[in-house]
């Protein structure tokens, strides 16, 4: 098939471009070195962080049981992945080990809990993280508010009743007090064993971040594979047209349908080589981890390349020529770029903006990569990878037939 | 048998007629000259000829194909040297040559094997597998013909193919179309050097705005002048004023420069030369020297057209 020896020839020009191999794969990459080391205070602690659980200490000043109650729940078997629990006696024990950076989070549970919580009053669990280590905090704060939203619900229970008794004519007032402790102390038991202990982690992991480096890598290879397929891919059609050898094409005896399917082709491979450059070289130099799923990452990168090629076929063939298109590009990748999130994250732009970065190529395609880092199921990124792909069919299309015509 | 036939070829821009209803044939076997001025309205009919550009009016068939209803088995016969070099710098020109091989569905060994043959045909053997962007101008352009001759075409249509190259390339170029033309390739070449058409061409079509004024062997060509002369003057290069004051000599059919060189036609050389001597000399030009001979292609054109090719 003669639109393959097209496509071939293209990709070969291309890699002996020094100027087009230097936006297919040196730029990204420096861009990814700058932005990820400069604005990685931007960025949530990485999931890869937590690795494989981090030291939790617990400090249990507490000598009623509820206190006892609360420390075992984080002891509990489906926390084991998440947390390593290392009890200590005191509060200020927790906290130095914090300090010494032998462990990452602090639970203290005051002297006072169980009498608080037994009396109806507020109780607090404490929870001190090491300012290196905000997610970790985070997490074990999930538990600690799961736990006391726990005993809250006891507390009310206990209260309702009690009075309910009374009303009812149950209960003499005079016994009031020994049956308010009695309940209590059963629906403590029953929390103990039930409420308590249904704490799960996958309930209370928040939504992972990712790392300044992770989300640069994917942001830049997704601006690069647009500024790749403008410049080297579809534009080249125009370029062959000025330097004649369009012209000539047009004199062999190849239909218009290969030469334009040749173009075609032969863009998409300059996305496929600039995505799996920047993956491969990213995760080999800066260690960047692009989630542990090859087949939601080999999806995104063809949905990507699809809809980047399908834009740049299209700016070809709405453009006048070379530098026109070039123009055109540029603005179009810029806009794409500023909007969806490529250049500064989509977390501290304004609401209406997020909103409107759901729109852009660049945006979807950032999100669904940050998807598959944070290990999220494959379901996270069909809709993005269906809705790239689409446009880009649909784009190269209208934009295929106007070149061919 | 023709190889290829043109009536009545028409190509208007804006109701202008660049090619203003032409006809040519070309014999199997014989290479043809198409001669004229910039703008006469070769390079238009030679891309009407390769399906480039769509004719106002007229039919073209090529070895008895009408490349508009059957385009594709058409330009399977032809192969198309451009004017301006249509090949990718980066690549070299084995890869070149190779790639145009297979966009006329060349493939394996026998793409493998024609590539080697046309880089010994256009002289680039032993610089074939280098980059054609660190070639000189002559030897691009030997490429830029070689690429068309991947298929071995049965008319080969090559669009003043010498144009800003050194003699030795030149001569190079000239000596690869009478070897192709010698293995039975039908050749149809334009200039505006008529230096290269009367060494090539076995027919020759005068071009001037957009129309054939005279068609037939050198020979036959010459007989349109009959027996006058061309003198032809090497003087420092007049003003305007000295070549309209010469033409307006009696006896003077046409006058032209090109080149340092003055160019008179007319039937009794020797009897106006007294006169377009005392003129030059009277318009201050200093004449070097002075040769009188029979008519040639420069000639012929300045009889039909009043005008230097050059011009």
């Amino acid at each position: 098939m003669r639109f393959i020896e097209l496509a071939k020839k293209d990709v070969l020009l291309m890699l002996r471009d020094r100027k087009a191999l230097m936006i297919v794969v040196v730029m990204p990459f420096i861009l990814t070195a700058i932005l990820g080391g400069a604005l990685g205070g931007m960025f949530r602690e990485p999931t890869s962080a937590i690795g494989g659980g981090f030291n939790l200490m617990v400090a249990n000043e507490d000598k009623g049981e509820i206190g006892g109650h609360v420390a075992e729940v984080f002891q509990a078997d489906n926390l084991k992945k998440l947390l390593t629990p290392k009890p200590v006696a005191t509060r200020d024990e927790a906290l130095a080990a914090i300090d010494r950076k032998e462990a990452q989070v602090a639970v203290i549970i005051p002297a006072d809990f169980s009498e608080r919580v037994l009396k109806g009053e507020p109780a607090a669990i404490e929870v001190y993280q090491h300012p290196d280590s905000p997610l970790r905090g985070s997490i074990v704060q999930s538990i600690a508010t799961a736990v006391t939203d726990n005993l809250s619900a006891i507390q009310t229970a206990t209260t309702t009743g009690v009075e309910l008794w009374v009303k009812g004519g149950f209960l003499r007032p005079q016994d009031l007090a020994a049956a308010a402790n009695a309940l209590a102390g059963q629906l403590q038991a029953v929390g103990a064993q039930a409420g308590l202990q249904q704490v799960k982690y996958e309930a209370i992991e928040p939504r992972k971040g990712v790392s300044a480096f992770q989300y640069y890598a994917a942001a830049m290879a997704v601006m690069f594979c647009l500024f790749a397929t403008t410049s080297s891919g579809a534009k080249s059609f125009l370029l062959e047209r000025e330097d004649g050898t369009l012209p000539r094409l047009l004199t062999t005896p190849t239909p218009r349908w290969q030469i334009v399917g040749g173009k075609l082709v032969g863009t998409f491979m300059t996305a496929l080589i600039e995505m799996v450059t920047m993956i491969v070289a990213t995760a080999l130099v800066f260690r960047v981890s692009w989630g542990h799923s090859p087949l939601a990452l080999a999806i995104m990168i063809l949905a990507v390349s699809v809809s980047s090629s399908g834009i740049a076929v299209f700016i070809a063939a709405i453009s006048k020529n070379s530098k026109v298109a070039d123009l055109v590009s540029m603005i179009f990748i810029q806009m794409s770029a500023l909007i969806g999130g490529s250049m500064v994250p989509l977390s501290v732009l304004p609401e209406g903006a997020k909103k409107v970065s759901l729109f852009t190529f660049n945006g979807i395609a950032n999100n669904a990569f940050v998807s598959i880092m944070e290990g999220q199921p494959l379901s996270a990124i069909v809709a993005p990878a269906l809705i790239l792909v689409a446009a880009g069919l649909a784009l190269a299309l209208i934009g295929s037939r106007r070149l061919a015509a | 048998m023709s190889i290829l036939e043109v009536k009545g070829l028409t190509k208007s821009y804006d109701g202008h007629p660049a090619v203003a209803g032409i006809d040519l044939e070309i014999k199997d076997g014989e290479v043809f000259g198409l001669l004229g001025p910039n703008g006469a309205g070769k390079s238009t009919t030679i891309s009407m000829i390769s399906g480039l550009v769509k004719p106002s009016a007229g039919s073209i068939r090529i070895g008895g194909v009408d490349i508009f209803q059957d385009p594709l088995a058409s330009r399977r016969l032809i192969g198309v040297v451009p004017q301006d070099i249509a090949l990718y710098p980066t690549l070299t020109a084995r890869e070149n040559l190779a790639f145009w091989g297979h966009m006329y569905g060349q493939s394996g060994a026998d793409l493998r094997k024609r590539v080697d043959e046309v880089l010994e045909l256009v002289g680039l053997a032993d610089r074939a597998n280098q980059r054609i962007d660190k070639y000189s101008g002559g030897m691009k352009r030997r490429i830029n013909i070689g690429a068309g001759l991947m298929h071995r075409p049965k008319l080969l249509l090559m669009d003043e193919p010498t144009v800003g190259i050194d003699p030795q390339s030149r001569n190079h170029i000239l000596d690869t179309v009478k070897e192709l033309n010698r293995q039975g390739t039908s050749v149809l070449y334009t200039s505006h050097y008529m230096e290269e058409v009367e060494v090539l061409c076995d027919r020759i079509a005068i071009m001037d705005l957009g129309q054939v004024m005279a068609c037939g062997s050198l020979n036959e060509l010459r007989l349109l002048v009959g027996d006058k002369d061309v003198i032809t003057i090497q003087a420092n290069v007049p003003e305007a004023k000295t070549m309209d004051d010469l033409r307006a000599i009696p006896g003077v059919d046409g006058v032209s420069k090109d080149d340092g060189h003055l160019r008179v036609v007319a039937p009794y050389g020797r009897k106006v030369l007294g006169d377009i001597v005392t003129r030059l000399a009277a318009d201050g030009v200093k004449v070097r020297s002075i040769d009188i001979k029979e008519p040639d292609l420069e000639g012929v054109f300045l009889h039909l057209t009043g005008k230097a090719l050059r011009d």
